[in-house]
């Protein structure tokens, strides 16, 4: 059986849960995976202000206004998937968060933030904190 | 054994097998170990054995190039030399700086770190620093059990303290009581003089401020005065080769360079257990009795990085110390650093994080900052020329217009962003990078590190002296000193030009040329 990546499964699975507006409980499933997955990956942080700020510094020096739906996606991406994250407890989600952050500056997928160098990865759940306050 | 020029009578002869110019590291290092030969020596020192105005004055010159001080304030001229003020750095350059590399305009020496291996080993004991152990891990494990920053490419360098050995106190006495060596003070080198064939020199002209002329007629003669001066007595010395001697490629004077050291960034540690002390000066413990020593830890990146980036060879230092308009309040608690801090340490560390959730919730981000020492470009547009004016004994002054390389500044720049990045791929801190608008930025730090001026080469075309120090096409002139040094590495030059010398009396020694 071929497994679709976890952006276009998470996209196809949204395409088929609004198709079905006859049924109600998989939207609420989403919606509820999507708080189960922030709710994992805000722990993360211990200090939720210092990541908020972070994240705000980041929002405030965008031009466009960020999604916090495409956000969540890109980080749970970054991690390994929404169904590794899921599975993950809170020190084998901080130990990914580290591999993550080490990887994208590996790559230079950095961000420059009031002229910090930091990882996509860690603005990015800042900036997802962020807009959730 | 030590002679006033001022009291010889006027037009007194010398006559020597060996005669050194400049008593400073080189000449002073040359001469013992030529004596230890069992070769008499003849050395020239233009000042006393203390420091006087008079004859510092001798040094004065122009700066016209980038800010810089003054040449007078910079060097210092007794017996002794310039270690009369140093502050005591030690670090052999390393292989890497040697090479000639495609990404280094005008880089490469030609021989290579090994050939200098021995000497640097012989130069320890010259400079009192012990044993010759330069690698991070053995001092660090001198030093406690806490970690270094190494992880991935980051890479940690030791940079060594002599007490610092000053010349011209701690070898006086040896000079002093010398039968074959003996140094004349307060005597001037005006003139290099040459046979009419102009491929040897027959004799320097000296000069006292008391008005005494005299003259120095040797078979090998050393000039060893420094990156500045041993330019400035080429180029004055015009008689013969009326473009100054060894000049005849217009090479005289020219890539002169200095060590610049610039702000890398402000670093903030997250990793927990970080010896952060060992990036201080400090004398880590005697663990095997050795002597303490005194030590600093600095930060790069491992060799293959470097080349594979095309990096310029570069030492980070941590320090507290404020530069200038950085991180204005960054040390505060409310301040965005510690957001930083909070954030990147939950995931860089979690030993950090925990400590500071149970323990240090208000802690304050530990902030450093990086001051990169980076070797310069080679730049033959940087130079050391003659000035009109003249000085109290009727030569013409200097003026330097020392110029940093275009390329300096672009490579300034990417070696602080490859630093930033790999420390944080490696998981201990973040780096706050601040744009540089004016160059060269007003805190640029220099060594005074005179380099480059007679650069060797095995191409008379591209350097002044050979491998051996000898100035090509002269048959018995050698130049000792870091104004030989073709590329410069980052590390202080002191040791470099020890060993050099070291190399070069034994070159003299071994080719019979005593």
């Amino acid at each position: 059986m071929k497994i679709l990546p976890f952006n276009q499964r998470r996209h196809f699975i949204k395409g088929m849960l609004t198709s079905a507006v006859l049924v109600s409980m998989p939207v609420k499933a989403l919606e509820s995976e999507n708080e189960m997955l922030m709710k994992k990956l805000s722990a993360a942080i211990h200090k939720r202000l210092s990541a908020i700020e972070v994240g705000q510094a980041y929002l405030d020096s965008c031009s466009q206004q960020l999604d916090s739906c495409r956000l969540l996606d890109d980080v749970v991406e970054r991690m390994g998937g929404a169904t590794e994250v899921s599975a993950m407890n809170s020190r084998q989600l901080r130990q990914r968060l580290g591999q993550a952050s080490s990887r994208d500056f590996d790559q230079r997928e950095t961000i420059k933030v009031k002229g910090w160098l930091l990882s996509a990865t860690e603005v990015k759940l800042c900036a997802l904190m962020a807009l959730q306050a | 054994m030590f002679i006033d020029a001022r009291k010889l009578e006027d037009g007194h002869k010398v006559r020597a097998k060996i005669c050194i110019i400049g008593a400073g590291a080189a000449g002073i290092t040359l001469g013992r170990q030529l004596v230890a030969y069992g070769h008499s020596v003849c050395l020239l020192e233009s000042g006393g054995l203390d420091y006087d105005l008079e004859t510092q004055a001798l040094y004065r010159g122009d700066n016209v190039g980038t800010n810089y001080d003054p040449l007078e304030a910079c060097r210092l001229r007794y017996f002794g030399g310039t270690t009369n003020h140093w502050a005591g750095w030690t670090r052999p350059l390393d292989a890497v700086d040697f090479e000639q590399r495609d990404w280094v305009p005008n880089s490469g020496w030609p021989i290579k770190r090994s050939d200098l291996d021995s000497y640097y080993q012989r130069a320890e004991t010259i400079l009192q620093l012990g044993s010759h152990r330069y690698d991070a891990e053995y001092w660090c494990d001198q030093s406690c059990d806490n970690k270094l920053i190494d992880h991935g490419a980051v890479e940690s360098r030791v940079f060594r303290f002599s007490p610092p050995t000053r010349f011209g106190q701690e070898y006086r006495q040896e000079v002093e009581a010398s039968k074959l060596l003996q140094a004349y003070l307060y005597a001037n080198v005006t003139d290099i003089e040459l046979n009419a064939a102009g491929n040897a020199v027959q004799s320097v002209k000296l000069a006292t401020l008391s008005g005494h002329k005299h003259n120095v007629e040797a078979d090998t003669f050393i000039l060893a005065t420094g990156g500045i001066e041993n330019a400035r007595l080429l180029l004055a010395s015009n008689a013969v080769q009326k473009q100054g001697i060894g000049n005849q490629h217009d090479l005289v004077g020219r890539y002169f360079s200095d060590h610049v050291g610039m702000l890398g960034g402000t670093f903030l540690l997250t990793k927990a257990n970080t010896l952060i002390d060992f990036y201080r000066q400090h004398e880590p413990e005697k663990k095997n009795g050795n002597q303490p020593v005194s030590i600093r830890g600095a930060l790069t990146l491992d060799v293959d990085t470097i080349r594979r980036q095309r990096l310029y060879n570069f030492g980070c230092l941590l320090s507290r110390r404020r530069w200038p308009g950085i991180v204005k309040d960054a040390l505060t608690s409310s301040s965005f650093a510690s957001h930083i801090g909070t954030v990147a340490g939950s995931i860089d560390d979690m030993l950090l994080d925990g400590y500071r959730s149970l323990f240090a919730p208000e802690e304050r981000a530990e902030l450093f900052e990086l001051a990169v020492i980076m070797e310069s470009t080679p730049n033959r547009d940087s130079r050391v020329s003659l000035a009109e004016a003249r000085d109290a004994l009727g030569m013409n002054c200097v003026k330097l217009d020392w110029q940093l390389h275009p390329q300096d500044r672009e490579m300034i720049g990417l070696i602080r962003q490859q630093l930033a990045l790999e420390l944080g791929r490696a998981n201990v801190g973040r780096v706050l990078l601040e744009e540089e608008d004016v160059w060269p930025p007003p805190w640029l730090e220099y060594g005074r590190h005179h380099m480059g001026t007679t650069r060797m080469h095995e191409d008379p075309k591209q350097g002044v002296v050979d491998a051996n120090c000898r100035v090509h096409d002269m048959e018995n002139l050698f130049i000792a000193g870091s104004s030989v040094f073709p590329s410069y590495g980052y590390a202080q030059p002191t040791f470099t030009i020890v060993a050099l010398a070291l190399r070069l009396a034994d070159h003299i020694h071994e080719k019979g040329l005593a």
